[in-house]
This record gives C-alpha cells, sequence and structure tokens, in this order.
C-alpha cells in the first residue's frame, strides 16, 4: 500500500470529504487506483459508497479534496468531461434511455464519450455496438426498446453502454442486486474477463462471494471513513468490518 | 444522398413550387392571408419542438422569442427602412442571442421551474417593449409596406411565399437535428439527464444550442408578422396565446419527430382559422383548450403516436 508499490495511480482520490449540510458523508477518504486493478468496495448501506462513486464520476461536487485520472485534477470538470475522459459507471438503480433501443443506448456512449460520432461512419459505430452486444451476450435484443428489457439484460446493458464509452475506469454500482444466483455469476464472469483488459474496476455489491472472488482489493466504508483495505481475506478478517458490516 | 434525403427534399421543392404557383394563379388574396397563419404556425411549433419536444424542455416563453422576432422587424423598418429578407435575418440573430441568454441563465434548472422562467423572460422582454417609444411603445405602432417585388402582384402573396421558405428552413434544420448525434443526445438528456452526462453527453452545451436554434427560427417566424398586420403592439405581439398554441400544436402533433408539430400545425391552424370565419375568433381558444384535453386523455404521444399503434397493428395483422 506504500507510493513505491503502486509508482502511476490510475485513479488517485485524495483527501476527500462530501458534507450534506452537517451531516458528513464522506470524511476524508484517500485511495489509489491503478491501471486494471479490481477492487471491491463494501460497507453497510448508507456508508458513503455510492456518494463516493458520485463524486469521482462527478455527478456530486465534494466539499474538500481532489479526484485526478492519470495525473489529471478531475475536481472542477463535470461528469461528461470525466466520461470522455475515460470514466464510466453503471447505476444502482438502471438508468437507460427509455425512448431508445438497446443500440441507441449503446450509440450515445460512442457518439459522445468515446468520440467516435465525429470520426466514423454510422455503419462504423454501429458494427462496434453490435460487437460490444455480442460480447455481452446481448446481440439478440439489439432492437429492442430498452423499457422492454428484464432485469438482468438491463443491468447488462448498462454496462454494455459503459464499454461503449471505451472506458479506463469502470465503476459498477451494484450491478448485481436483485439477479439470481447464476445471474450473478454471469455478470460476475463478464466483469472479471473486463479487468484483464486493462480495465480498472471498482465494484460496489452487497453480495460477499462475488466481492471475494472478484477483488483484488477490497475497501470497506464505514460512517464516511475507510475502516479496513487490503486483501480480501484480511478485510473479510478485520474485526472491525466484521462488527460494522457483518454485524457479528 | 440516401433515399430518405431525395425524397424529403424533392417533397420540399414540390411545397414551394405548389406555394408559388398558388400565388400566381389565384387572385382572392384571403386564401394567402389565412394560409400565412397556418404556415407561421408550422415554423414555431416544429422549432419548439427541438427544445420542447427531441430536449424535453418545456418552453412557455415563445412569445418572448416570436415579439423579439416581430419588434426587431419594425425597429428595422422604422430606422433603415430596411427590406424584408435583412428583418428576417436580424431578427433570427436576435431570437439566438436570446436564446443564448435565455438559456444560460434556465437552462441549469429543471423542468417546471424552466418552464416558469421562460414565462418569466416574456414578461419581461414585453415590458422593455411596452416602455420602448421609438417601436411605438404600449400603444402600438402602423406600419407601412415597401412596393411589393416580382413576381408578386400583392405583399401578402409574396409574405405567404416567404413563410413557406421559412417552413422549409425550419422543417430541415429540424429534421438535421433530429437525424445527428445532436438529436440522439438531446434524446437521452430527455430521457435521463444524469445517466446522459455521465456517458459523456454535454446536455448544458446540447440545451443550449438546442435553446439558440429554437429561438432563432422562432423569431424567423415572428419577424414578418409585422408586414403582415401593417401593425405592431406589444399585446399582441407578445401575447402569450401565441404560446399555448404552438405548445398545443407540437403536442397534439407529437414531439418525438419532426413530422408532429407539422401536423399539429396544420390540423389546429386549419381548425382556427375555419372557426375564425364561419363562427368567431374567440372560439380558437376554447376548441384548442378542448383538443388539447382530448389528446392528452386519447392519444398522448400525438397524432405520431397514433400513427405508429396503428401501423404496428397493420403489421401484427400481416405477420
Amino acid at each position: 500500500m506504500t507510493d513505491a508499490a503502486m509508482p502511476e495511480p490510475l485513479l488517485r482520490v485524495e483527501s476527500l470529504t462530501k458534507s450534506f449540510g452537517g451531516f458528513v458523508a464522506l470524511d476524508n477518504i484517500s485511495v489509489d487506483i491503478r491501471k486494471g486493478e479490481r477492487f471491491g468496495l463494501i460497507g453497510p448501506n448508507g456508508s458513503g459508497k455510492t456518494t463516493l462513486v458520485n463524486c469521482i464520476s462527478g455527478a456530486l461536487r465534494p466539499s474538500r479534496g481532489t479526484v485526478s485520472l492519470g495525473g489529471e485534477d478531475l475536481t472542477p470538470l463535470p461528469p461528461n468531461q470525466r466520461a470522455r475522459r475515460g470514466i464510466a459507471r453503471s447505476f444502482q438503480i438502471p438508468r437507460p434511455f427509455r425512448s431508445m433501443t438497446v443500440l441507441e443506448n449503446l450509440m450515445v456512449a460512442l457518439d459522445f464519450a468515446a468520440g467516435r460520432g465525429v470520426l466514423e461512419s454510422a455503419a462504423h459505430r454501429r458494427d462496434a455496438a453490435m460487437s460490444i452486444l455480442a460480447r455481452i451476450g446481448l446481440a439478440p435484443k439489439a432492437g429492442a426498446l430498452a423499457t422492454a428489457l428484464t432485469q438482468v439484460d438491463l443491468r447488462k446493458m448498462e454496462l454494455a453502454r459503459a464499454l461503449a464509452m471505451g472506458p479506463k475506469l469502470l465503476i459498477s454500482d451494484e450491478a448485481m442486486a436483485g439477479l439470481s444466483h447464476s445471474e450473478v455469476d454471469e455478470v460476475l464472469d463478464l466483469l472479471m474477463s473486463l479487468g484483464g483488459e486493462d480495465i480498472a474496476i471498482i465494484m460496489i455489491e452487497h453480495i460477499m462471494q462475488a466481492v471475494m472472488r472478484f477483488s483484488e482489493r477490497v475497501m470497506c466504508l464505514d460512517a464516511g471513513r475507510i475502516i479496513a483495505i487490503g486483501a480480501p481475506a484480511e478485510v473479510m478478517a478485520n474485526a472491525r468490518v466484521q462488527e460494522a458490516y457483518l454485524g457479528v | 444522398m440516401s433515399r430518405n434525403n431525395i425524397a424529403f427534399w424533392t417533397a420540399a421543392v414540390v411545397f414551394l413550387a405548389v406555394a408559388l404557383t398558388m400565388t400566381q394563379l389565384v387572385r382572392n388574396e384571403y386564401p394567402f392571408f389565412a394560409g400565412y397563419v397556418i404556415l407561421q404556425f408550422i415554423v414555431l411549433s416544429v422549432a419548439w419542438t427541438i427544445l420542447g419536444g427531441y430536449a424535453g424542455y418545456v418552453n412557455f416563453g415563445t412569445n418572448a422569442f416570436f415579439g423579439a422576432g416581430v419588434y426587431t422587424a419594425v425597429f428595422l423598418a422604422q430606422s433603415y427602412e430596411a427590406p424584408l429578407s435583412v428583418q428576417i435575418a436580424t431578427a433570427a440573430v436576435v431570437g439566438s442571442l436570446l436564446g443564448l441568454g435565455v438559456g444560460l441563465m434556465t437552462l441549469r434548472m429543471r423542468g417546471i421551474f424552466f418552464s416558469i422562467a421562460t414565462i418569466a423572460l416574456a414578461i419581461i422582454v414585453e415590458t422593455t417593449v411596452t416602455n420602448w417609444r421609438f417601436v411605438g411603445g404600449a400603444a402600438g405602432i402602423q406600419l407601412q409596406r415597401p412596393p411589393v417585388m416580382a413576381p408578386f402582384d400583392s405583399y401578402v402573396k409574396m409574405l405567404f411565399f416567404v413563410q413557406a421558405l421559412l417552413v422549409v428552413a425550419s422543417v430541415a434544420i429540424t429534421r438535421g437535428i433530429q437525424n445527428s448525434w445532436i438529436g440522439r443526445g438531446l434524446h437521452a438528456l430527455r430521457d435521463d439527464e444524469l445517466a446522459a452526462e455521465c456517458t459523456g453527453v454535454p446536455t448544458l452545451r446540447l440545451k443550449l444550442v438546442a435553446c439558440v436554434i429554437s429561438g432563432a427560427l422562432i423569431a424567423a417566424g415572428g419577424a414578418p408578422a409585422a408586414m403582415y398586420l401593417q401593425y405592431a403592439d406589444p399585446g399582441s405581439a407578445f401575447n402569450l396565446t401565441t404560446s399555448v398554441s404552438v405548445l398545443a400544436m407540437a403536442l397534439i402533433g407529437g414531439t418525438s419527430h419532426w413530422i408532429g408539430p407539422v401536423l399539429g400545425a396544420i390540423l389546429l391552424g386549419t381548425t382556427q382559422q375555419l372557426l375564425a370565419v364561419t363562427i368567431s375568433s374567440e372560439i380558437n381558444v376554447l376548441v384548442l383548450g378542448i383538443m388539447l384535453v382530448l389528446f392528452v386523455v386519447a392519444a398522448p404521444k400525438g397524432i405520431i403516436g397514433l400513427m405508429r399503434r396503428s401501423s404496428k397493428t397493420h403489421a401484427g395483422e400481416r405477420a
């Protein structure tokens, strides 16, 4: 966990604090995530996980502290600028573009975040979108309206849309909530395969086996503070984590 | 050029040719007097749809942009005797600047707050013009039409054709936006603004672009109204009924495709003109209200929604 171990972090969060009125949701959080890392983020409800994600993706402005990607300070930038620099996210409750088909949802990402709208022909981008959908296993539903999808397909579509952005960092906010066992494995395999491609992934999850299997490192938040960070087994064994999170 | 484009531009050329031929063949001025209003409403409601439909930001300040167009024309006619084309072009510039200013101030607000802010804008602009003596102030101003240009034999017929040109221009621009990445971005932010931002859509910038283009087209569509009536006063130039009519036309036609406001404006505009002749001009508003209620209840996605639904059931029957 020293600087020597991670000479060039992809994402650097430095003394990040976010308060809403008198309530401190995040208290002086500092963490580095390296290129291609699979990073698990856990903590009880209300511990600040989604607030942290919102501060990284730009949906919220932190009260203090900075967020930088590849050495560039992102703190003053709006979400769309951060998206174009390589931060993609899925939402805790899926937020598809409801009037569009699955394919069109991906086209938004290709047009804007990946900046391909200006450079490439529509046919080219369509092919790119289709190949992502094929990988995720959504190709047969490319023409379906986003509103017609099942829960698991919606989750997959959010991941596909995030992938279409060509991200360096993908934040998956409870992408497996409400899914069956086999569906969880399916989504997890998908996320694991992405980590191998130099996409760093922050996975927020309540399903413990998933976090344990997925993460190279795990961070546990409680009441806006980091109470443990390190190898999954270490963090799970930590007494404070067990007390705060597992209620043991 | 794709087949779609060829069909569109062929239709546009045919439309203009028919409009021009009519001005040469029909002697009676009245059809042009009434037709002008319908064409004007097509321009306004198509332009309104860019922001109100594609982006989902309901603008109640159409009358502010319309009135700004009217008074730009009045000012230019009064001080420089500028020709109609200059009046329209300048009105478009003024409308786009107004759109930019309003957009910067209000587009950070969402939903209903934006709509309320646009009403306030209309009141501010109207109050300003009411207190501006040079353009007639509250009492209004009489305008002298310049001599008509060939090949037209009456000024109203010429204005009718000019408005037909504006229809083609505004529909072409709106259609271009709909089919481009700008349109995709506007639809994305209408569906979910945060998700759009996080997918890389510069939502504020796109909304500004939509507001600027929409404002420019509405003001341009309003500019010839000064010479059409040969009179302008703040009460009618900034009449809130204009906003309501335009909104109703767009909603009744359907706002997800440019053809929606065109159909809505033709349907409502024609009905209003017929009622004005047969019953009274006051009944317009009543009919507008009733039709809006009927459509909101029976066809919330407008005429387009109805057509899509029926084409889908037909396709289902065939399959």
